[in-house]
This record gives structure tokens, sequence and C-alpha cells, in this order.
């Protein structure tokens, strides 16, 4: 088992990415797209199956007309995503594309197939300018994206055949400081509510009412460059940014962080909570490194732990086992430029991905020591 | 081979080595025969080979060598035996003498026995001769005694009547105790018995008398006493005995005009009045109580009678050379040898124990009350007059309740007590001076003094920092080291009693060093909050954060241990060593080893405290002119042009801002943390402070590399292969004219490409915190552009802007040449083929850049 801790399947995507995203397919496969940004000339996405017995990923590559900068997986059908690309007028957008499942034996055989490629199928284009981000709404009706620009956030509905998007709300951030862009967002998995980052800022808005349900300045001493919504735990956010520190808060009491992580040494672009084990926290920084931090006092396992000792009393056999603890797990460092992206997969929860500017993406898993102590095997 | 050796002297070695315990050597290195002083020497063999195996010359060399060596041996031997047969001579004499000397004591010894018969039969003769006489001479003196007993019984009633008569009451009471138990005895006998009742009659008189005298008003305390120890002999109930005695001692400690809390109260009253005063407190009030109390313990509680009295008798008799001037009638207590006691249960001794307790600690309760009171620390402690009214105040008291007053010690615990108090005084001095110290540095940080000078105009003006600087650390030293530590010592040394004896010394002396170490604490905590309370502000706020990084680390550096230094040099007054007169005694010499791990642990405190406000202003700088950059290149005017307006004709603003912002820290950080020597002729000298002690400078390349991997926990393969390109000269030529992809080693570095360390550690010098402001911005810059989409206006703009920056930043680089040659050749490789901007219009640009 400990050999595969060591193992990390490396994927090149041969042009230069910032955006990868995690497929929530229904095989037990982990899926990713991953999307280049390559200025001119040829753009794909590709899809990368990744196979847990032979550590290797499958790659499936499908053609994208423009440089992308953003994708996101759509939650409840596998084949759809959504892309922020520039478009020929040089304008970022976003659009909403289909992409058929490829199913050959050729392709299993030949991991790498030199030219073949797949088309995608646009469904709709999200008629917006200067789109930053797009992302799916994780709570309520499905149906709904979430697209944020430089300085306000729009809520669009697809229609049932997702042929056509229309906008529900838009709400510009009120910042004293106008020159703040908002530089990442997350929606809730709880409630209606959006959490955004602009400058130090980090605030949530109510969908409905565009109204901000919390507000924290100065969360950190720079800009805030990422943040995440724990899926298990209601008002728990991580935010990372330019003092290379991982912040933990909860928004209801935001005088102090509950936990802050100095692990980096430049700027973070990306947080990821584990959507099972909410105690994994995943980041990603210019550094050139990916880190993988424990966080289990300020997650929803904490509670669980405390049952859990009621259950070893009352059963009394087990060993003295190592419990897991708050901290630094792993620095994964195969990366050599600045990882821009990073992703846990949604078919196996100790899987994620991280995706640098140069276009390689690493898989890799959680080391086994940590899974198990968080098993509690 | 020990075979070989002449039979005569095998076993005559042998056995001189089993003599001498070393006969066990095991022949192991037999082979060795050459060996001339090994056991298995073979001397034919050894000739043998010499002859065939050297030169004449040789031979007759290592001959003389022999010869030499021979006679060496020889002249050892010879002492050897010489001093071995001394021994032995004066060995035999010694015996002979012993043995002459035993024959005589036998002698002796028979004569001496035969005296003593002698004497004992003599003895015993002259004992049976007497023993007839003394029998009647002991009968005879019984027989006297008893008459004179007789005669004084029969006299007592006339006695007693003169006594009552005459109001010596005292005597009368004498008289009565010595022959009550007689004439209980004789009871039976008529004429006893009218001589009992007779004096019965006259007792019960007496008693009433000392009974009116006791309550009468104007009775001493002295009086009461008396009194009371008559109705004990005369066996008066003890309980109510006791309950009436302390009635009447409180009334009179009521009425007595040196309580206390009325005393020492009424008025503002110069030093010496007050010091007078707390004398006659402790004269009339203290030794009152004290007398009182002692009295009380003697009647009703007398635990062991004999040790007991030795105590009284001891502390009276100290009591009464004390007062001898004031209260002349209390000596009189020193004239009993004795007091009496009442005989009481073990319920009623714990009933009159509790009463006394409960009676009179409210009185002893009010004196330290007011001594407490008397004592309260100035609020200014060093501008009160020396030396210290309180310490002589709480000496007297000190001294008035150790020595003075044993009962009041031993039961109502006033020893404890005083010590408390002198130990909460004492810690309540440390308290006022050390927080006099913080607060006075929150007031030197907070006046801001650094920032309402910069506010108008950009430009610092390097005199303020400069001035600041010094003047705070001068402050603070002095009020540390000189006037808190002179008040200190004054303290220790002033005699006072509660400081004198090493036990007691030591005490306040530990309390120092505690304090002091809380005290170091607290400034560094009151320096730390007030560094994060600025994070948010200004540059010129963060100017603030530097100063206190410098403060810090001389702190860490200098003052710590001068500070300490001085407390060794002031308070412990033995010289651990005697100096060397050839060396220059530092000041880390003079710290007594008591304080040593104090002041490593202070040192290390500041350093940390140092280092981190150091980090935290490069940090927010770095922040700071991040922003600058990210807002100049996110705002789409200059990015999106594409009217040929928009070319390029000079550098961006932004950049010339930043640079000048960079020239500006480097000035203040050159001010505040000057260069070395070779450096200095460059900054403004004139301002610069220049540090006693500078910092164990490593080199930056350690630094560079190893802390950036030894944070991460990461090894990377490149390591190794690295530090051999920090010798490579190209590296320290200046500027980054290396063409790209032209040589091996370009190939390889890109193949092993080391992360630069953006937010590292700093050290304290303009070029370190430059060079790191620098890789901020770099990194920063390329980072940002790679989000962007660029027209060609634009790209060209960044041209120009990355080749002025890479002429105008290299200077900044003094430190991490090869850091930032990576750091700036990876940008211009990424701009240049388009690694790093968007660019919209790439054919057309490519083909501009060609042409």
């Amino acid at each position: 088992m400990n050999d595969r801790d060591e193992n990390s399947c490396v994927y090149g995507l041969r042009q230069q990415a910032r955006c990868l995203t995690s497929v929530y397919n229904d095989s037990d496969s982990s899926e990713f797209l991953a999307g280049t940004a390559a200025p001119n000339g040829e753009n794909y996405v590709h899809l990368l199956t990744f196979d847990d017995s032979t550590f290797t990923a499958r790659p499936t590559l499908y053609h994208h007309p423009h440089e992308i900068w953003d994708i996101a997986a759509c939650p409840f059908n596998q084949h759809y995503f959504v892309t922020t690309f520039t478009d020929n007028d040089g304008e970022k957008t976003s659009a909403l594309w289909k992409k058929e499942s490829v199913e050959s034996v050729d392709q299993m055989l030949s991991p790498r197939p030199d030219s073949s490629s797949e088309d995608l199928t646009l469904l709709t284009t999200i008629p917006s300018k200067q789109i930053q981000k797009t992302m799916w709404a994780s709570h309520g009706e499905q149906n709904r994206l979430a697209t944020m620009s430089d300085s306000y956030i729009q809520i669009w509905e697809l229609d049932s055949a997702h042929e056509n998007a229309s906008n529900r709300s838009t709400w510009k951030i009120s910042s004293e400081d106008e020159s703040k862009y908002i530089a990442d967002m997350v929606w809730s998995p709880h409630s209606d509510e959006i959490v955004a980052a602009y400058g130090s800022t980090v605030a949530g808005w109510d969908v409905r009412s565009g109204k901000t349900t919390f507000e924290k300045h100065r969360a950190h001493p720079a800009s805030i460059r990422a943040v995440d919504y724990n899926n298990n735990k209601p008002h728990h956010i991580v935010t990372g940014g330019d003092d290379a520190t991982l912040c933990i808060w909860d928004t209801r009491n935001l005088s102090s962080p509950l936990m802050e992580i100095v692990k980096h040494t430049h700027w973070i672009w990306d947080v990821a909570y584990n959507s099972v084990h909410d105690q994994l926290i995943l980041s990603s920084s210019s550094d050139t490194l990916v880190t993988l931090n424990s966080a289990v006092s300020v997650s929803s396992a904490s509670y669980m732990g405390e049952e859990y000792d009621d259950d070893d009393e009352s059963a009394s056999s087990y060993e003295i086992k190592e419990r897991p603890t708050d901290g630094f797990i792993k620095a994964y460092d195969q990366h050599e430029d600045s990882v821009y992206s990073v992703a846990w997969s949604h078919s196996d929860i100790w899987v994620f991905a991280s995706l640098s500017y140069d276009g390689r993406v690493v898989i890799n898993r959680v080391p086994t020591s940590e899974k198990f102590k968080i098993l509690g095997i | 081979m020990t075979d070989q050796l002449p039979p005569r002297r095998k076993p005559r070695n042998d056995l001189l080595r089993n003599y001498y315990g070393i006969g066990g050597i095991p022949a192991e290195n037999a082979a060795d025969i050459t060996d001339i002083d090994g056991s298995n020497f073979d001397a034919a063999k050894y000739q043998s080979k010499l002859l065939k195996g050297k030169r004449l010359d040789a031979l007759v060399n290592r001959d003389n060598e022999l010869v030499t060596e021979i006679r060496q041996l020889n002249g050892d031997m010879k002492t050897l035996v010489y001093e071995n047969y001394s021994k032995f001579i004066s060995a035999t004499d010694t015996i002979r003498k012993m043995r002459s000397n035993v024959e005589d004591m036998e002698k002796e010894m028979d004569n001496l026995r035969d005296h003593m018969d002698q004497v004992t039969t003599k003895c015993s003769e002259i004992d049976s001769s007497f023993s007839d006489r003394r029998e009647k001479i002991r009968r005879l003196d019984g027989v006297h005694n008893l008459l004179k007993k007789l005669q004084f019984i029969f006299e007592l009633p006339n006695r007693l009547q003169q006594c009552y008569a005459s109001g010596a009451y005292p005597q009368a009471v004498q008289y009565c105790t010595r022959t009550n138990h007689l004439l209980e005895h004789y009871q039976h006998l008529s004429v006893f018995r009218n001589i009992e009742m007779e004096c019965k009659e006259i007792m019960g008189r007496v008693q009433e008398k000392v009974k009116e005298a006791m309550v009468q008003p104007d009775a001493t305390s002295q009086t009461i006493i008396e009194n009371t120890g008559l109705l004990i002999q005369l066996k008066e109930d003890s309980t109510s005995l006791s309950r009436q005695y302390i009635q009447l001692q409180i009334e009179k400690l009521k009425e007595s005009k040196y309580r206390p809390s009325h005393y020492l109260k009424d008025s503002e009253s110069t030093p010496e009045d007050l010091v007078e005063k707390m004398e006659q407190v402790n004269m009339e009030f203290l030794s009152e109580l004290e007398i009182i109390v002692k009295a009380y313990r003697s009647f009703f509680l007398p635990a062991q009678p004999t040790e007991d009295g030795a105590k009284i008798g001891m502390s009276t008799t100290n009591v009464s050379r004390r007062s001898l001037g004031s209260a002349s009638q209390k000596g009189s207590i020193s004239n009993q040898e004795e007091l009496p006691s009442a005989e009481l249960s073990d319920e009623e001794r714990t009933q009159a124990h509790e009463q006394l307790i409960n009676s009179f600690s409210p009185y002893l309760e009010e004196y330290f009350h007011a001594v407490t009171e008397m004592i309260k620390i100035p609020t200014e402690p060093l501008d009160a007059p020396r030396p210290l009214t309180q310490i002589r105040i709480l000496s007297c008291a000190y001294s008035a309740i150790m020595e003075d007053s044993r009962a009041l010690c031993d039961i109502l615990l006033a020893g404890e007590r005083i010590g408390r108090i002198v130990e909460e005084w004492e810690s309540g001095l440390l308290d006022s001076l050390m927080k006099g110290a913080v607060a006075g540095l929150q007031g030197w940080i907070l006046s801001d003094k650094i920032v309402a000078n910069q506010e108008e105009d950009a430009s610092v003006d390097p005199g303020v920092l400069t001035t600041f600087v010094i003047d705070t650390e001068e402050w603070l030293a002095n009020f540390v080291g000189m006037d808190s530590l002179q008040l200190l010592s004054e303290c220790l040394q002033s005699g006072a009693s509660f400081v004198s004896g090493k036990a007691k010394k030591d005490i306040f002396l530990h309390q120092i060093q505690s304090s002091l170490l809380v005290h170091w604490s607290l400034i560094v905590q009151s320096i730390k909050q007030h560094i994060s309370n600025i994070q948010a502000k200004s540059s010129v706020h963060q100017t603030v954060c530097l100063v206190a990084s410098r403060l810090c680390l001389d702190f860490a550096e200098i003052w710590v241990i001068k500070t300490y230094a001085q407390f060794s040099k002031e308070l412990y007054p033995n010289p651990r060593r005697s100096s060397n007169p050839y060396r220059q005694e530092e000041d880390r010499d003079m710290i007594v080893p008591v304080l040593q791990a104090d002041v490593e642990k202070s040192s290390d405190l500041y350093r940390e405290a140092g280092q981190s406000c150091l980090v935290s202003y490069a940090r927010n700088i770095g922040y700071m002119l991040t922003y600058k950059v990210e807002d100049a290149l996110r705002d789409n005017s200059w990015s999106m042009a594409t009217e040929a307006s928009k070319y390029p004709v000079s550098v961006s603003s932004v950049w010339k801002d930043i640079v000048a912002e960079l020239d500006t820290i480097e000035h203040i950080v050159d001010i505040v943390y000057p260069l070395d020597h070779e450096s200095e002729e460059r900054t403004g000298s004139d301002f610069s402070v220049s540090r006693v002690n500078k910092l164990g400078s490593r080199s930056p390349t350690d630094l560079g590399l190893t802390t950036a991997n030894q944070r991460l926990g990461v090894t990377s393969p490149s390591m190794t292969s690295l530090s051999s390109f920090n010798n490579e000269p190209q590296f320290n030529t200046s500027g980054g004219h290396r063409s790209f992809g032209n040589d091996l080693l370009s190939n390889i570095s890109k193949l092993f490409q080391e992360r630069v360390e953006i937010y590292g550690n700093v050290e304290p010098s303009s070029s370190d915190i430059c060079s790191g402001l620098v890789k901020v911005i770099l990194k920063a810059y390329n980072e940002i552009l790679r989000e962007l989409t660029l027209t060609e206006y634009a790209f060209w703009q960044v041209q120009i802007d990355t080749e002025y920056l890479r002429i105008v930043l290299w200077k900044f680089a003094r430190n991490e040449k090869r850091d930032m040659w990576q750091c700036v050749s990876q940008m211009h490789k990424a701009i240049f083929l388009g690694f790093g901007g968007h660019l919209q219009v790439l054919d057309q640009i490519l083909r501009a850049y060609e042409q």
C-alpha cells in the first residue's frame, strides 16, 4: 500500500492551462476536466479518466475553439460543463457545452491518441461579457448558474432544454475601494448563499435577495485569491490569499479565523475542502506546491470524534489507535510552475488532481496512513 | 620463543614479575623479537640482525645509544634499591623501639594496679567510720526544717494580716500559696484548722481587694496582668477570669492614644514624622499588645512550662531593654521569674485559645492595616525621596514584629503576616517599576513621533528616525538599568530589617529576577500588539514596525545583556571571579550564573520579536506594492489599448513610483539598520544609528536556499546541483545578460529550476529587505501578466517596463544575485516567449519584434 502513496500520475496537456474541475460521474473511476489556455492556436478540453489500479490517466480530447480561463462540471449531468473563455472579439464569456462519451477499445490501448479529438456541442452561451468565472448552483434548483465579473455577480437560469440562459439577478459588490475585483466565489452547499472574495474582503450574499449575509474586511493582510465552502459544516469557509496563508472562518463569528495554516511561500491560488472528510484541505500556490492539510479540530469530524469515544468505551476492545490530528500532512512538489487549480475527485474521495500553468496535471491520493487515521482503522 | 631465553634468567624474571603483579602479561607479540623492551626480546638475533643490516657508523651509533641506555637503567635500579633499603632500615628501627616500650609499660601497669587497691581500702574504712554521725545530722536537719515551717505557719495569720494592711497583696498571695499544701496536710489537727480558717478569711479579703484594684479605671494594663496573676494563684475560676482579663485589656487598648488607626492616620506629615510615629506605635501599641498576649498565654495556655518560661524570661528582658525609657513599669514584669498559670482542661484551653485569637487579632489587624496603608507604593517610585520612607517604615514594623513580638508571632501568626506584607510590598514595588517601563515604552512608540513627522511629506526625515531609536533605547535602558536598579539596590542595601540576612535577600533577589523576566515579556507583548494594530495602515506606519524590530533586536543583542550585567554588578555584590587584568571585561562576563538562563531567555524573546517585526514589515510593504502593481496592471485602459496614440513612449508611471518607493524604503532601512563599513559612505552615514553589536551574519545563499526547503520540509534533487552553480562566476556578473539556450548550463538549470522563495525570512539590512521586495514585485508582475490579454501596444509597454525594471531593480539585488537572476530571467523568458501575456495578436507582434 505504501508504494502507492509515493506514486502519482502525471499527465501533460502540452499547452498552458489554468483550470481544472472534477466530473460528477456515475462510474467508480475519477474523471477530471482540464481546459487549456493557449493564446493562439488550438485549445482542448482534456477529459482525464483516472484508473486507480494502474495509477494512470486515460485522456479524451475535445476541441475547444478558444482559450479557456475557467471550467465547471455540471453536478447533475456528467456530460455537461461550462467554460469561461475569450471569444473572437477578445471578450471573456461563458458557454455550456455537451461532450459525447467516447468509449473505444483503441483508446484504452493507446493512452495518448496524437491527433484525434472529439467535438463539443455548444448548448448555449451566457449573454454577458467580462465573465471571470462560472459555477453551478450547489444548493436548491440545479439549473442555475452564477457568473462573476470584476465587480458584479450574476445568477442565470437555464431552461429545461439547456438552450437558453436567462438572467435572474445581478448585483454589484459594494466596496469602498472600487479598484478591488472579485477574485473567487463559491456557492454554499447548505443554502442559497454565494461567498465571494474581493481585495482582502470576504463576503456572502443571499442569492435571492442579493443582500449581504456577512462581510469581513481585511480577512487577510493582502488580497484573497481563493475561497471554498465546507460541504459538511454550514458557515465554515476557507480562504487563501497573497499572504500565503490559509484561513478557516466561521462566518457567524468573524473576529478572528478559527485556524490559520501557513505552509506556502507565495500566493495561494486555489483551495478545496474534501467533500466527505472536510478536515482535508488542499491548497495550491504559485510557489509550485500543492499542500494537503488536516484541520480536524474545526471540521465536522470533531463532533464525530467524541461519539467514537463513547463507542470505544462500551466496546473497550479497541487498541489505542492514532487519531487524526491538526496540521500539515504532505506537500506535493511535482509541479514546476505556479499551480492554479486543484480539485478533489467526486468518485473517489481520496483522489485529487492539481494543474500547473505549464499544463501538467498531477493526480495524487491522500497518504494511506492519514486515510487510516481518518477512518479509524 | 621464550624458551630461547638463557635458562637462569627466565625463572628469575618470572619471580620478579609475579612479585610485582605484572606476571600476567601475555606473550602476544611473540613475533617481535627485535623489540628491545618487549618480553620476547632475543639479544642474539637482534645483534645478528643489526650486524647484517646496518653500516658501521650506524652500528657505532647504536652501540653508543645502548651504552647510554644501559647506564641510565643501571642508575635507576641503584636508586630503587637504595630507597627500598633505607625504608627497610627505618622499619627495623621502629619495631625495635616499640618492643622496648611495651616491656616498660607492663611493669608500670602492675605498679598502678597495686596503688589503686590501697586507695580503695582506705576509702571504705573512712566511709564506715563516719556513717553514724551523718545519719544523726540528717535527722536533726529534718527536725529543724519542720520547726521552721511550723513557726511560719503559726505566724502566718499575723503576717497575712500585716500584708493586707500594708497592701502587699502579692506577698500575701505568695505566702498563702506556699503554705497551702501544708495546711491541707495537717487539717486534722485543730491548731492548724484554726490557722487555716483565719488565713482563708484574710485571703478572701485580699481577693476582694485585688479584684477591685483590677477593675479600677485607672489601672494600667500592667496592674491588670499582675492582679490577674494573683487571682490565678488564688484559684479564681479561670474561665471567667480569662474573659474578664480580655475584656479589661481590650478596653485599655481601645483607649490607647497610640492606636494605629487613629494615630498614624491623622495628618499629612513628613517622612521623618511618619517614621517616628511608626516607632512610637511599635513601642506603645504593639509592645503593649505583645505583653498582654504573652501574659494571657502564660496564664491560660502554658503549653510546655519549662520551655515557655525560658522563652518568656528571655523575651521580656528584651522588651524591658527596649522600653526602658518610656515605660518603666513594664520592666517590672521581668522581675517576676515566672508568671503563674491556671490549670485548665483541654477543652477549656481550646476555648481560651479561641477567645484570645478572636479578641486580639482585630487589633493586630488594625496595626497591619495601618502599616500597609503607610507603605503604599507611590505612583512614581523613582521620583520619591530616597531612601524611600516606605522602606524605613516597613523595616521598623518588620523588626518590631519579628524580634520583639514572639507571642504575637506564635499565637496570632504575626510573623507570617508581616512576611506576607513585605513580600507584597516588594512585588508591588517591582510591579510599579516594571509597569512604568512598559507604559513609558508604549508612550514612546504610540506617540507616533515618526508618523506625525512624516504624514505631510513622503520623504522621511532621517534625523527623526535616528534620534527616535537612540532616545528610546537610552530612555528604556536608563529607566530599567539605572533608575529602577538603583532604587532596588538601595532597597537591598538600606539595611532594612526585612532584607537583612541572606535568606531574605535571596527571596527579594529572586523576586526581582522573576519580575524582570516578566517585564521583558510585557514589553515585547506591548510592542507586538502595537505592530498588529498598524498592519492596515500606510507605509509610514510600517516604518514604526521597522523601528520596533530594530529596538527588539538591539535589546536582544545589547540591552538585555547590559541590564543584566548592571543588575549583577549592583545586586550581587561578590564578584564571581577575579577579573582578568589583561582582558577587557565584557558585559556578558559580569552576569552572575543565576541570571544566565534569564539572559538567554529574554534575548531569545527579543530576537524572535524583532525578527517577526522585521518580517511583518517586509511583508506588509510587499503587500502594498503588490496592490499597486495589480491595480495598475488590471486597469484595462492600457492592456486593451488599440489606438496608435497609446504607443508606448516611456515606462509606465507605476513602475517609476514603485522604484521611487523602493528607494525610500532602502533609505529608511539603511538608517534604521546601518550597513557595514564598506557601504557606509554610500548611505547618509551621518544619520545612521550604529549598532554596537552586529548580528552574526549568515551567508545569504545559505539563507535563501536552505530555509526555503527546510520550511517546506521538502528536499529537492536540485539542491546539490544548485549549490555547485553558486560558484559559477556568471551569476555574479552584473546584469542578466545571458542569452537563453546558448549553453548547456541554462538547460540544466531549467531542468533543476529551484523554487525561488518569495516570502522568506529577512535579515536586518536594506539589501536583504529590498531584494526580497524586488522578488515579491517581480513575481507578482509575472503572475498578474499571465492573467491578462494584451494588445500589441500593451505588449510593447510590457517590454519597455521589463527592460526598465531589469536595469533599475538590479541595484537592489546586491545580495541574492542568483535568485534575482532567476527571477528576472524567468520573467523575460516568459514575456518574450509569449508565455506570460496572452497576446491577442501574437503573429503581428512577433513580426514587429523581428523587424
